[in-house]
């Protein structure tokens, strides 16, 4: 598949500060960093459709997820539904009334073999054997996993994380890192994923932006960013990622 | 025991419970879900049977119901004085017991649900009818019960509107007032035990309903 290019450039008024975006990702995983309130959770709602820029354009290629009327042509909004963007939200989000295997099924609806698409879903993501238990009866790791299996199931080309793995402790973030390391360069999918965690963007960011009251300050790869950082946790996180 | 009355008052309990289902969802979900023009006039609209004397009750759907309203001049339907009539006035009584049942569930439901099924691809109705339902349906059942129980044991205004017929139009409330009435006290007392028994059920079930899930032995799901 041709490797395609996610463009955001967006406007948005705020309560407490303007939110002003322009990043352009490409098949990696892009770490949005920053302090809580920055920003980051609102950039992945426009993205994926949750929100509506004030102006500004966010295109996937040819596809224009939105345009402001400001910018050439007409203005476009198109729905959250149809812009097959996959999304992980930090409390997981599953829906409690069903099982493991009914919310990765859930996008499947009504399309063949959703069963055994669900079922491969789950495997992959080591989740044969809790198939059938519902959100309430996993752990939080387990559920981040079903999460991420939903969200990947409808096959999306652009898979954005928000803050997912920040409830979990190390062990269990670092084979979800693992995971989503594998993941992203079988699919060649473009990630977003925002943390406000040093080390999760050393980890898993190919690139990191630096988010800090609406705006980015800084774009590149995560150690030319923080060349002094050597505390021992990212000095591992370094070395393990080569 | 007055069979008749009894007969006709589970079918009078049955419509008027169809009936608050299907208009106690819908304003549910509107109120619930969309910022409606003139919200707290309507919803006001919806609670007065739950403070107005019965009387008064009866009055408003005489009005609604009788010579020179639009479903009699253009519809040419004639409810008054049949049980059809006595069904409206129990669902009347009964809409805002369900109503603000129903409306508090679905408003309790997690957005963010709701959020990841529409990046899931759902469309709105869909999200209503595979997330937002089933995840409020404790709350609609529970409603739907204690607006049945209501309309169960509706007496003033299903009087007015519907007349205290025997075999037609009287319900066991309106058999019990007559029997009193008429000193045949072992005939309504058979009466009163049925009514009780089923309210008692009734609040039972809702009690059930709105115990936390965690706190039952079998998670009813």
């Amino acid at each position: 598949m041709k490797p395609l290019r996610l463009k955001v450039n967006i406007e948005k008024r705020l309560d407490t500060f303007n939110l002003s975006v322009q990043i352009e990702v490409g098949a990696e995983i892009l770490v949005l960093f920053g302090p809580s309130g920055a920003g980051k959770t609102q950039t992945l709602n426009a993205i994926a459709g949750l929100m509506t820029p004030d102006a500004g354009e966010i295109t996937l290629d040819g596809t224009v997820f939105f345009r402001s009327s400001a910018n050439k042509g007409a203005a476009i909004n198109l729905p959250a539904r149809k812009r097959h963007v996959g999304y992980v939200f930090q409390q997981y989000a599953l829906f409690p009334h069903l099982s493991a295997l009914e919310n990765v099924a859930y996008a499947l609806w009504r399309q063949p073999h959703a069963q055994e698409r669900a079922e491969a879903l789950l495997e992959r993501m080591h989740l044969t054997e809790l198939a059938h238990r519902y959100p309430h009866e996993l752990s939080g790791g387990q559920q981040q996993r079903v999460a991420i299996a939903r969200a990947l199931a409808m096959e999306p080309r652009v898979l954005l994380l928000d803050e997912p793995f920040s409830a979990l402790d190390s062990e269990i973030r670092k084979r979800l890192h693992e995971d989503l390391l594998r993941l992203q360069a079988e699919a060649e999918l473009i990630v977003i994923y925002v943390t406000h965690n040093l080390e999760d963007a050393f980890t898993v960011g190919h690139r990191m932006a630096v988010v800090r009251n609406g705006t980015i300050e800084r774009t590149g790869a995560p150690r030319d960013i923080y060349p002094q950082t050597k505390t021992p946790l990212v000095m591992e996180a370094l070395a393990t990622s080569g | 025991m007055n069979w008749s009355a009894l007969m006709l008052s589970l079918q009078v309990t049955l419509v008027a419970t169809s009936i608050l289902f299907v208009v106690g969802l819908v304003l549910g979900v509107f109120l619930a879900r969309f910022r409606v023009p003139g919200q707290i006039i309507i919803e006001v609209l919806i609670f007065l049977p739950l403070v107005l004397p019965p009387s008064v009750i009866g009055y408003f759907l005489l009005l609604a119901l009788g010579r020179g309203s639009p479903i009699v001049e253009w519809f040419h339907v004639n409810l008054l004085f049949s049980w059809y009539a006595a069904a409206i006035a129990s669902a009347v009584v009964g809409l805002p017991l369900m109503f603000q049942s129903a409306r508090t569930a679905i408003a309790s439901v997690d957005h963010m649900l709701e959020n990841a099924a529409r990046t899931l691809g759902s469309s709105e109705l869909e999200i209503l009818w595979r997330v937002t339902l089933p995840l409020a349906r404790r709350g609609v059942i529970a409603g739907l019960i204690l607006g049945g129980a209501r309309a169960l044991g509706e007496f003033g205004a299903t009087l007015m509107v519907a007349g205290n017929i025997p075999g037609q139009t009287q319900t066991l409330p309106l058999a019990i007032y007559d029997a009193v009435q008429a000193r045949r006290y072992e005939e309504a007392q058979m009466m009163v035990v049925v009514i009780t028994a089923v309210a008692f059920i009734g609040l039972w079930c809702v009690r059930q309903l709105e115990r936390p899930l965690h706190k039952r032995k079998t998670a009813l799901r």
